[in-house]
């Protein structure tokens, strides 16, 4: 009863219009003055608690700088670039590209909104131009948006693992298939839609710009390797990940990039040598970058440094030689057959004899499965993007109507300008106003969530403290519900809830009343975990209220009706994929429990 | 909406700046310290032993210091589902009231983050369970220290003043939660800023529906310009 006077409060708040932390945190004051004997101090105490006292959530901030620094235009536009030049040329192929861009840019960012906003402001305008119509567009768009927060890195998963005690790097895990399932099932759906309403393709543009835009694009996917191989090499906590990712954003925006900060504007190769010099750039780019790896490498397992300047000479000379075939063979019209030669012997066969080790060990199927996939990236796609972006900067060369001496010339001439200008600027461009801006828009969106989750922790302190939870669970199971009754409930409170809460917010406060339940009823925590999330996920796209409606309707300056129906289609999409999430655990747990070994459940 | 904040006049320009830097200070702080950690741990074999503490300290500095900011340039989000039907004058007299409930919560707040930090500081905590009715004898805490965090600078000063001029190995609790009562007596500041910003007719609500407002609105017009 007092609960309902509770929630009560809480809602009634929310709608004269308080915010929500407030909300949460008035009405667990009011209920503690009342009915308990804790003073204000404690109050105050667990306020300041909410930050200090929890590893996990130190996170948050982190991982909000990180995607700030990448959350610019340039960012999406090379990303855009990339999933049009994989995808666009099949039917539809913009609208599918529209989605994988959103679950790359996802992937940088952990925030809904944000990946709408910075994916949408460029693929809607993109897809009305090429013949689609701007319901389709928007309807595209505001639900591929919502994958942001499902794959990983997200800060709902965060906020998650630090109410219920479970580990973040789980967590991140679990998301890994059903944010791909989910991408993937948009993108079939699009498919289909498009054969059948004969939507405009694309035309394909050519293995090399494929790759090059990979490269353009790598810079800022490289984050997602930072993050997850740091957590799962057991490198760094995934708090500590998310601080260096935010190092590594500031970096690549500000030294890289160059979309911000004091070199905003100079590209790495002025505009009048842009063709000449690409070739050289690359080699002697390719060879830096080669060398920095390996320099990091020996760093931090204490090998001698020579051992990095051999290995980015041995890269430096065969780099050489490749470009010089390449520029030779591009002007005779046989450029695609010495880079595919190439990418045999350096990509291919590397990647065959570790696909043949792995098959020939004796460990389970996933771990082949997973392995082989790694072999592919790790073995076969940097010499495929190395190989095919000098085919690239080869074409260049030839419309410059340059050599190749000169091109390596001008290209290290470039380099080390480029460089000695970050050098130069390294100091002013953490002072720079442009860093100061971004610090400032992630504090203030830091402030924002950790204030409600602070408050929503008030909230959950009450409710533990009048052990409601435990009522709860036992009036549930006196009442013989079982797993799947309990899951629909679950389901149904979350989408209600979604409509109108910051999801950090709602997991705080219904991560705690559910837990128990699901625990006793032996369903995974983890599965759970996912489970919240994808319905928090619908919860935005569903209407009248969701969150990423609004958003949509912004971007795409269209009435909200209009964005609800063309988001329908779709939404019935991921209203399977719900389903499936919820009733096919091993979708979320098979890749932790591989990797990671059982749950172990402490109560 | 969010972002409609500009300063006014010299001094709140100045305030508000010092503001956003604070805040940008403090992320920023946090950021290098934990980078410096990991770099130190791999490449030295060593770390700062207090790192961990100062960045959650921090942490805790830039979320309560921030809460104050954001209810100044209107960036808490709230629910406006339910305004959004209602009319003009309606949503001023919902808007006053939601203030006033903050101004609520400010108020227990406040009390509460100085009977919580009072005793650190060796000042006295107030009586009363609702609202402050005066000042109670309460027990000297003086001596809590935080676990490893070194005193940076005025050591002698903190020793005389709160320790009764016995000597602390580590930096005393009442420096890290003084940011509790500082912050919600700010806080309270600014949202009787705010009712009186309603009552002038100058904002109509203090919360926005989502994080990405001001860049939606941005991308909609650019959106509309080019089709």
């Amino acid at each position: 009863m007092e609960v309902a006077i509770l929630f009560g409060m809480v809602i009634a708040l929310l709608a004269v219009g308080v915010p929500i932390a407030v909300a949460l945190g008035l009405s667990s004051t009011l209920f503690l003055l009342v009915l308990s004997d804790s003073s204000l101090a404690s109050v105050a105490q667990s306020l300041y608690q909410a930050m200090a006292g929890h590893y996990t959530l130190l996170a948050i901030p982190f991982f909000i700088l990180a995607s700030s620094f990448m959350s610019t235009g340039g960012v999406a536009r090379r990303i855009i670039d990339f999933a049009i030049a994989i995808i666009g040329h099949v039917r539809g192929g913009l609208a599918i590209a529209g989605v994988l861009a959103c679950m790359l840019f996802a992937a940088l960012s952990g925030s809904s909104p944000a990946t709408v906003v910075a994916v949408g402001s460029i693929v809607i305008a993109g897809m009305v131009k090429s013949g689609y119509t701007k319901d389709f567009a928007a309807g595209v768009i505001c639900n591929a948006g919502t994958l942001g927060i499902l794959i990983p890195p997200s800060i709902v998963m965060v906020v998650y693992a630090s109410a219920t005690d479970v580990s973040v790097g789980r967590m991140f895990l679990a998301g890994v298939i059903p944010g791909l399932l989910a991408g993937f099932m948009l993108m079939v759906t699009i498919y289909v839609i498009a054969r059948v309403k004969k939507l405009p393709k694309g035309e394909w543009q050519g293995f090399e710009q494929v790759f090059s835009t990979i490269l353009d694009a790598s810079w800022g996917l490289f984050l997602m390797v930072v993050i997850l191989g740091g957590i799962y090499g057991g490198v760094f906590t995934p708090t500590e990940a998310a601080a260096i990712a935010s190092v590594y954003a500031f970096i690549v925006s500000i030294f890289i990039y160059r979309d911000m900060g004091p070199l905003k504007g100079r590209s790495w190769l002025p505009e009048a040598e842009a063709d000449l010099g690409l070739l050289g750039l690359r080699v002697w780019g390719f060879t830096l970058v080669t060398f920095i790896l390996y320099a990091i490498g020996c760093f931090m397992m204490g090998t001698p440094m020579w051992f990095a300047f051999a290995a980015a000479g041995a890269f430096l000379l065969i780099a050489l030689v490749l470009a010089m075939l390449i520029a030779k063979a591009v002007p005779a019209g046989n450029g695609m057959q010495v880079a595919t030669g190439a990418v045999l012997i350096f990509g291919v066969l590397p990647m065959l004899y570790a696909v043949y080790s792995v098959l020939t060990s004796d460990v389970a199927i996933l771990f082949v499965i997973v392995q082989i996939i790694g072999a592919v990236f790790i073995l076969l796609l940097p010499p495929s993007v190395f190989v095919f972006s000098l085919v690239r900067g080869a074409q260049r060369l030839e419309v410059s109507g340059g050599g190749y001496a000169e091109s390596l010339m001008v290209g290290g001439k470039n380099l080390l300008r480029a460089n000695a200008e970050n050098v130069i600027f390294a100091i002013p461009a953490v002072f720079h106003r442009d860093t100061k801006h971004t610090l400032l828009e992630a504090g203030k969106l830091t402030i924002m969530l950790m204030f409600i989750i602070a408050n929503a922790l008030i909230l959950k302190h009450v409710l533990t403290d009048e052990q409601i939870p435990q009522h709860i669970t036992e009036v549930m199971l006196a009442a013989g519900l079982g797993p799947i009754t309990f899951l629909i409930i679950v389901n149904i409170i979350l989408l209600i809830g979604g409509q109108f809460m910051e999801p950090s917010g709602l997991i705080v406060i219904v991560a705690p009343l559910v837990f128990p339940i699901a625990i006793q009823l032996g369903i995974d925590p983890i599965h759970l975990g996912i489970i919240m999330v994808v319905n928090m996920e619908i919860g935005m796209i569903t209407p009248p209220v969701g969150l990423n409606l609004f958003v949509t309707s912004g971007v795409a300056n269209m009435p909200m009706m209009r964005v609800v129906r063309a988001a329908l289609p779709f939404l019935a999409v991921l209203f399977v994929f719900l389903i499936m999430v919820t009733y096919i655990p091993w979708l979320s747990t098979m890749l932790p429990t591989t990797f990671m070994g059982p749950e172990i459940i402490t109560n | 909406m969010s972002g409609g904040y500009q300063p006014k006049g010299r001094i709140s320009s100045i305030v508000h700046n010092i503001e956003e830097s604070i805040i940008a200070v403090l992320l920023g702080l946090m950021t290098l310290v934990t980078f410096t950690n990991v770099v130190m741990r791999y490449g030295f074999n060593s770390q700062l032993i207090w790192g961990l503490e100062v960045v959650l300290i921090l942490f805790a500095w830039l979320v309560l210091f921030g809460i104050s900011y954001g209810f100044k340039v209107v960036s808490h989000l709230g629910v406006d589902a339910m305004l959004n039907l209602t009319g003009k004058s309606t949503r001023r007299g919902l808007g006053i009231l939601a203030t006033l409930a903050c101004i609520l919560y400010g108020v227990l707040l406040l009390k509460g983050a100085w009977d919580y930090w009072a005793p650190f500081a060796g000042l006295d905590a107030t009586s009363g369970r609702w609202f402050p009715t005066g000042f109670e004898d309460s027990r000297d805490q003086g001596w809590y220290e935080t676990e490893q965090v070194p005193i940076p600078f005025a050591q002698t000063w903190l020793e005389n003043t709160f320790n009764m001029g016995e000597a602390y190995e580590k930096l005393p609790r009442l420096v890290p939660y003084a940011i509790l009562p500082f912050a919600m007596a700010l806080m309270l500041f600014r949202l009787v800023q705010n009712l009186i910003r309603i009552l002038r007719g100058e904002i109509d609500t203090i919360i926005v529906s989502h994080e990405a407002e001001d860049a939606v609105e941005e991308a909609g017009a650019s959106l509309s310009k080019e089709t």
